[in-house]
């Protein structure tokens, strides 16, 4: 009897280029390609070695002192208080310092500045935000606080812009929104100034 | 690798003390070295200790163009 090999059916792999098409297009509609978003920030100039400790003598008014602690808890102190706070007043807070718009003795003291295109301006531009975090601090309590301060000096100059040239600030030309700049200056610093009392 | 903090550089891992010479190292590779940002992406627990120091050795590169990356609020 003549031994018949037996043969192995073969697989039907017709389909395994569906399988393809199937898995291509799943990656397809499931991949995406995040463009990164973030809080663009610009670091001070690094400190000179030969130059003498530069310390700035700051009037007490013009400071305000914003502090993490390592629970993300946040201080706030200018001349007027100084107590633990929620990050959402903050914004508010900050709004009201720099903007001191009754030239309040406790707040920063408003001057007289000529700005290109505005004229003679009423502003608080030797104010300064102090910004400290410990070591242990959470980067996000960090993150909020930048954030808060950023939108409160944003919310400014568009109040401003609207008020002046009726639009808000990021439809202006390049040279109005640098005169806005000038009104408004952010002036957050993550030194400790030096003041001295008045 | 453990699960402490550790800094990553592109695609590798990396000790505070390297980040200087990357920095100098990618800014050769562009055609306009006033343009360069760099993006620092931090976990939300990330101590600040290790955000100040990178923050230092970038002012010190000269490197002061910073984004914090994140995500839109809601």
């Amino acid at each position: 009897m003549a031994k018949k090999k037996k043969k192995m059916p073969g697989l039907n792999t017709s389909s395994t280029a569906d399988i393809s098409f199937m898995l291509l297009i799943f990656f397809l509609v499931t991949t995406s390609m995040d463009t990164d978003m973030g809080l663009s920030r610009r670091l001070p100039n690094p400190p000179d070695p030969d130059q003498e400790d530069a310390q700035v003598d700051i009037k007490s008014r013009n400071i305000m002192y914003v502090r993490l602690n390592p629970e993300g808890q946040l201080w706030i102190k200018d001349e007027v208080s100084s107590d633990y706070v929620d990050i959402a007043i903050l914004r508010q807070r900050a709004k009201d310092f720099i903007k001191n718009e009754q030239n309040f003795s406790k707040w920063p003291e408003k001057h007289v500045k000529i700005i290109d295109h505005l004229g003679r301006c009423f502003v608080t531009d030797k104010h300064v935000i102090s910004v400290q975090t410990a070591r242990d601090t959470p980067y996000f309590a960090y993150f909020q606080v930048q954030n808060e301060l950023v939108a409160a000096y944003n919310e400014l100059r568009d109040e401003i812009s609207k008020e002046k040239f009726g639009r808000p600030y990021e439809a202006l030309d390049e040279d109005l929104k640098a005169a806005i700049r000038q009104y408004y200056p952010q002036n957050i610093s993550e030194a400790e100034p030096k003041q001295y009392k008045q | 690798m453990g699960s402490g903090t550790r800094i990553q550089l592109n695609d590798r891992y990396a000790e505070p003390r390297e980040v200087m010479d990357f920095v100098a190292a990618e800014r050769k590779g562009m055609v306009n070295e006033g343009d360069q940002v760099i993006s620092i992406k931090a976990d939300q627990h990330t101590h600040m200790g290790y955000i100040t120091d990178i923050k230092e050795v970038l002012r010190k590169s000269w490197a002061l163009k910073i984004n914090y990356s994140a995500s839109r609020r809601n």
